[in-house]
């Protein structure tokens, strides 16, 4: 069955860290509802299932809208079925998804899921191997890149990244050195995040803790040949890193204007959870801008960050606060809109109660035409997807999943 | 007290209460007391002497005797036309028509001529044997002939799956791990016997995977409803291997060469001297490279020397990948070997023990592990060992004392010494490529193929059983059970602590695990005018296990104790009629948790101390129809069609230690769930005289998903509710077609024909309802034959045997597509020496 699906453009999309959409040099608009050019297609929705006694499978599904509460899928005789569960889900442009899963003991592994011309989802390529394994991945201009720190490696002084093409060939590798970053020669980075910085270079925060020092220090690497082209450092906070267990989650984001904010979730309490800046052009942070978001929410430290449009930013907030000097702990699934340059904070309001919601209990979420679709699991009801206003904050609830354990990802795949 | 005038009162009685086991010494009733007929007669070979373990009976009726000692037998039967038969095992049965009025008492005699092809099905066929005995309990039983089997290579487990509603899924070659799926129960639901005695905790060097055939008589199979003899919490049903207790002095030795450069070899002796000493001795060993061919997907690596970290772009090469198709693989590191003694010394027939023996079995394994979960995961250099040391003591007689009771009593210690070696600094491909590991980074540690490790380890188990029955007289008896086990284990933890997560060793670690097992079984049986048996029983399960547990809130270590007690109850009932013998039982089972599940293995899988145990509703109904049509053929089929209800399933979940990267990923069990099993299994047999028989089992099942919310509040539905349930075979047959030639090129020769057609239907991996099906993994359905030719001389004295197994070579897969041999061949020599 052949679904057409006209939505409005991309010209929102690209914004985000986990769905970056069409060019980075298309203008942004304002968030007004400008017709914009349209696209054809379907959102692609990634669930897991199981049965009595079963460890879980994914199944993707090709679905019209997120939007209508009214409306349900299931797993249950439709879908892709993907042996395997996955741990990141990272939109590549309109083409699809590339999921990676944390082997463990076992080797790191991946698949690429797209929407073909008859509205199937389908594997692109076989499964692949990640050379080393990976702690931490993202996106830079058309192809996901995932990095693993050289720490576990007998060679340190090398992080080992995979670039992995939205093609049936199969992902290469390629060693950065991470000990000769300028000012920190001689010591090991550790290496959190890849954030498009735009003309094929990324951001990645540099986590220097083993060393004892705490900083926050950021690099910007060109992916071609993954050399340092400038190293930015600021004392006011903490290292920039959302970590998981031996996940790492990037804390950076680069606006529609070219500014980049680098927060700090203050992960070890040693100084707050909070924001500074690095204006379009500059050379370092903005001696002047810095935000207290620990103090602006009242006490919460933050996990992960994902641009969204204009200046604002979704925050995932840990559900406890912690008592400073204390590495924090617990679960995180509550969710703030943050207002970068205005620096105001709106809970986002609607969700299911945070108690409800388990650790990593939400899925990745997806910017679309001005709106944040989050797929939420909660333990006491069928996994839906919440529709997110980025302005006020107030989430509406959307399409049910029914029948499945957890919505892991979302993406918007265009017509072949 | 005369109990001939309380029948009835008493009968209500019986029924009413298993309590009246005491009540009941004190009313030995005996058979005569009653308005009947006899036959009287003796049973002798043709050179005048006594056939010990003779029988004489009428088929398809509960009339039988036993002969005595002198040769002579009294068979107590109602007035009418029968036709009365003796066999024994190694001889021809006769049969004999006998009339009878009421009070009557009738002299016949049987000479019984030596069966020229001992080994040959016709002892099953006409002779009521054990085998047709064990058919005619009232539950819900099949027994497989191991005598017909003894010319071929088959081990106990290849054997098993010839029996309706039983499947047998390997992981690889000779000695691969298997597991047995019965009536859609797999692993520990069901239980597996020796002589009564469980098999659980004796060690990888005696298990169903390497025991040759010829060490068994007969292997009886039980599904859902198990008679309380076996004490057993196992709700999918036990398997009960009968090893050989003949009298006679026989040796029997064998060795086999086949394909992929397998030798199995076997010698049993058994000879029971004048005084009445016993002496039994078994040794096996097997071998194999199992360098039989894949076909999968495998490992390239990256080239060495490269990437650089350079100024260019060209920095990026290709990682190591799989191979975008698969390509045919020999084996080359999945060597197993293994080699077995059990020997058993003791006293029989004496008068105060039909039986006493002390037994010791002492067996060692070592195998190389080709593969993991999957097959591209290769390795190259692990390997697994064990070593087992097995005393035994058993004891048993009947009519101790007073007549009708009986004693038995087993002992085991079990010991076992086993570990595995994964040390390797290298990762391997089916190319034979192999590289270093310190260069694959992002590993926790440079060492070990699968997780680094030299486990040692050693597992004690004590066991024992008591059975006492007591034959009230003709119609009542009662009978008691109780089996206790008792497990330690004081872990050296500390090993795989640092193979794991080095930086966790925690107080769990070293924490002892016990756990105390006893299951108290009560029985009584009724039997109606010898034609309608009923058997009513109840068993009381106690399990105490104490381990580490985790507090909830402060994820504090602390010792955990659990005690759970449960009754189950149950009956079982059989009726014959004249060719046809109907079976219904049904019962309350539980099963409990055992130490893998209580405690993990402290490598992939995690305990859970506080499981509570699993609990099923059993129900079956079935029948046996056996029928002379002509002298000439006859027929046999037995159909059964079952429904278990099970709750409290326990379920496996992935868990996780240590962290995403550094940890690895554990099973955990929990109790949850509810999987309801409708099945049916019929097996049709027919003979021509004593050369030919054609038969075929076939089984059914549905199992379905029952567990309607996926979490305590009822709130999320499960999808596979109704479903099938994942991975396990639901739908399989298999035909079979024997041929004897007698006197073939010489007189006393046989030349014995086989050929069987097995099929296993298509199944799915993961939950049957999720996903579109074109896209759904799966186990493809499987269809191969096997064919084997034998010749035996001088009586059976010397056998040689081919064989050829899967001649279409067709690519067979187990468990999660592991592949299983192609076609393969095989040659044995037997030779069988009996001395009566």
């Amino acid at each position: 069955m052949k679904k057409q699906f006209i939505i409005k453009s991309c010209f929102l999309a690209f914004a985000t860290l986990i769905a970056v959409g069409c060019s980075k040099s298309d203008p942004a608009p304002d968030n007004g509802g400008e017709e914009a050019p349209e696209e054809v297609g379907q959102y692609l929705v990634a669930v897991q299932a199981k049965g009595t006694g079963e460890s879980a499978s994914t199944y993707f599904i090709p679905v019209e809208s997120l939007e209508n509460p009214e409306q349900s899928i299931s797993p249950v005789g439709t879908g892709l079925e993907v042996n395997n569960t996955f741990s990141n889900y990272i939109s590549n442009g309109y083409d699809g998804f590339v999921t990676l899963k944390y082997g463990r003991g076992d080797a790191h592994v991946g698949t690429r899921v797209t929407i073909n011309s008859n509205g199937k989802a389908v594997q692109i390529g076989q499964q692949f191997e990640i050379q080393d394994g990976f702690v931490t991945a993202g996106i830079v201009g058309d192809a996901v890149y995932s990095a693993m720190s050289g720490f576990r490696a007998a060679d340190k002084t090398k992080a080992t990244f995979n670039i992995i093409p939205m093609s049936p060939s199969t992902p290469k590798f390629a060693y950065m050195q991470v000990d000769q970053f300028a000012g920190y020669e001689g010591k090991n980075a550790a290496l959190v995040g890849i954030a498009d910085a735009g003309n094929g270079s990324f951001y990645t925060g540099l986590d220097y803790s083993a060393d004892e020092i705490d900083e926050l220090v950021v690099a910007k690497i060109k992916a071609s040949n993954l050399k340092p082209e400038a190293v930015y450092k600021d004392v006011r906070l903490s290292k920039s890193a959302g970590q998981y267990k031996s996940a790492r989650y990037s804390q950076i984001g680069e606006t529609s204007k070219g500014d980049v904010y680098v927060f700090s979730g203050n992960y070890a309490g040693t100084k707050t959870a909070g924001a500074v800046l690095l204006k379009n052009g500059a050379t370092g942070f903005d001696k002047d801008y810095f935000w207290d978001i620990e103090k602006a929410s009242q006490g919460y430290r933050f996990r992960k960050v994902w641009y969204v449009q204009n200046d604002i930013f979704l925050l995932e907030f840990y559900n406890e606060k912690s008592e400073a000097g204390k590495s924090v702990s617990g679960v995180a699934s509550q969710f703030a809109l943050l207002d970068m340059s205005s620096q105001k904070l709106t809970w986002v309001s609607g969700l299911p109660d945070k108690s409800a919601i388990p650790d990593l209990g939400t899925g990745e979420p997806y910017v679309l035409e001005g709106k944040i679709y989050l797929g939420i699991t909660t333990t006491n009801e069928s996994p839906r997807f919440y529709v997110i206003d980025p302005v006020s904050g107030a989430a509406k609830k959307g399409l049910l999943v029914e029948k499945a354990e957890a919505i892991e990802g979302v993406t918007f795949v265009k017509q072949k | 007290m005369n109990c001939h005038n309380n029948t009835k009162l008493k009968r209500l009685f019986y029924l009413g209460s298993s309590l009246a086991l005491l009540l009941l010494f004190f009313c030995p009733a005996s058979a005569q007391d009653r308005d009947v007929s006899k036959i009287v007669g003796y049973v002798k070979a043709e050179d005048g002497k006594i056939i010990p373990g003779a029988t004489v009976y009428i088929p398809n009726t509960a009339y039988s005797t036993a002969v005595g000692k002198d040769g002579h037998y009294v068979l107590v039967v109602e007035s009418g036309d029968y036709e009365v038969m003796s066999s024994a095992i190694g001889f021809l049965a006769e049969k004999r028509k006998v009339s009878l009025k009421k009070g009557d008492s009738k002299h016949t005699q049987f000479i019984l001529k030596a069966d020229p092809n001992m080994s040959i099905e016709q002892v099953v066929v006409s002779g009521k044997s054990a085998i047709q005995e064990v058919r005619e309990t009232p539950f819900n039983v099949v027994a497989l002939d191991a005598k017909s089997h003894y010319n071929t290579t088959l081990d106990l487990a290849h054997l098993l799956d010839k029996a309706s509603g039983v499947k047998i899924r390997e992981t690889g070659g000779l000695g691969s791990d298997m597991n047995i799926t019965l009536n859609g129960f797999t692993g520990r639901n069901i239980r597996v016997f020796m002589d009564g005695v469980p098999m659980e905790g004796m060690g990888t060097a005696f298990q169903l995977n390497n025991i040759p055939v010829n060490m068994a008589e007969r292997i009886e199979v039980y599904k859902g409803v198990v008679p309380i003899e076996f004490g057993a919490d196992a709700m999918g049903g036990v398997i009960n291997i009968v090893t050989n207790r003949t009298q006679n002095t026989t040796l029997d030795a064998s060795y086999s060469y086949g394909s992929f450069n397998t030798h199995k070899s076997n010698v049993s002796l058994n000879h029971t001297f004048k005084s009445g000493v016993s002496l039994q001795l078994n040794a096996f060993q097997n071998y194999s490279d199992n360098n039989y061919k894949v076909k999968t997907d495998y490992r390239i690596f990256a080239k060495e020397g490269k990437p650089v970290t350079g100024e260019d772009d060209d920095i990026w090469q290709e990682g190591s990948a799989w191979s975008p198709d698969s390509a045919w693989f020999r084996r080359f590191h999945d060597t197993y070997r293994n080699e077995t003694i059990m020997a058993k010394v003791g006293i029989v027939g004496k008068k105060w023990a039909d039986r006493m023996l002390l037994g010791l079995t002492v067996g060692q394994v070592h195998q190389d592990v080709q593969h993991g979960a999957e097959m591209r995961y290769v390795y190259g250099e692990r390997t697994a060992h064990s070593k087992s040391f097995l005393p035994s003591f058993v004891y048993d007689k009947r009519n101790l004392i007073v007549e009708g009771l009986s004693v038995r009593v087993t002992g085991n210690y079990n010991y076992q010494k086993a570990g595995s070696v994964d040390t390797t600094a290298y990762k391997y491909s089916w190319t034979g490529e192999r590289r270093l590991m310190k260069d694959l980074r992002g590993q926790s540690n440079a060492f070990g193929e699968a997780s680094y490790g030299l486990s040692e380890y050693s597992n004690s188990n004590q066991s024992g059983t008591v059975n006492i029955g007591y034959r009230i007289n003709a119609d009542h008896s009662v009978a008691f059970n109780n089996v206790l086990s008792n497990y330690e284990r004081k872990p050296d933890m500390q090993r795989v602590a640092d193979a794991l997560f080095p930086s966790l060793p925690t107080a769990a670690d070293s924490m002892k695990r016990t756990s105390f097992k006893n299951t108290l079984g009560l029985e009584y049986r009724y039997t109606f005018q010898r034609k309608w048996n009923t058997n009513v029983f109840a068993k009381h399960y106690t399990n105490k296990a104490s381990g580490p547990g985790t507090h909830a809130e402060t994820e504090e270590t602390y010792k955990q104790k659990e005690e759970v007690s449960k009754t189950g109850y149950g009956i079982a009932s059989t009726y014959f009629l004249r060719n046809l013998q109907l079976k219904a039982s049904a019962e309350k089972a539980y099963r409990l948790p055992n130490d893998r599940e209580l405690f993990g293995d402290e490598l992939l899988e995690e305990g859970n101390v506080a499981l509570k145990p699993e609990e099923s509703n059993n129900y079956n109904i079935g029948f046996t129809f056996n029928k002379e049509l002509t002298s000439d053929y006859s027929i046999y089929v037995d159909w059964s069609g079952y429904y278990r209800d099970t709750y409290n399933f326990i379920q496996t979940l992935l868990a996780r230690i240590g962290d995403e990267v550094n940890g690895s990923s554990m099973y955990r069990r929990v109790n949850h769930g509810r999987v309801t099993r409708l099945g049916t299994d019929i097996e049709a047999r027919v003979y021509y005289k004593n050369k030919a028989t054609v038969g075929a089992t076939l089984t059914y099942m549905d199992i379905r998903d029952k567990v309607r919310f996926t979490d305590k509040d009822g709130k999320k539905e499960n999808g596979n509710y109704n479903y099938r349930m994942a991975n396990l075979p639901y739908f399989f047959w298999n035909a079979d077609a024997s041929y004897y030639v007698h006197d073939f090129l010489k007189k006393g020769n046989t030349l014995n024909l086989n050929y069987t057609l097995n099929f296993v239907d298509k199944i799915y991996k993961n939950s049957e309802a999720y996903g579109e099906k074109s896209t759904k993994a799966f186990i493809p359905k499987q269809f191969y034959s096997d064919f084997s030719a034998t010749y035996l001389l001088e009586d059976g004295k010397y056998n040689i045997s081919f064989e050829a197994r899967n001649l279409e070579d067709a690519m067979l897969y187990d468990n999660y597509s592991l592949q299983k041999p192609g076609r393969s061949f095989a040659v044995k020599l037997r030779y069988f020496f009996i001395k009566r």
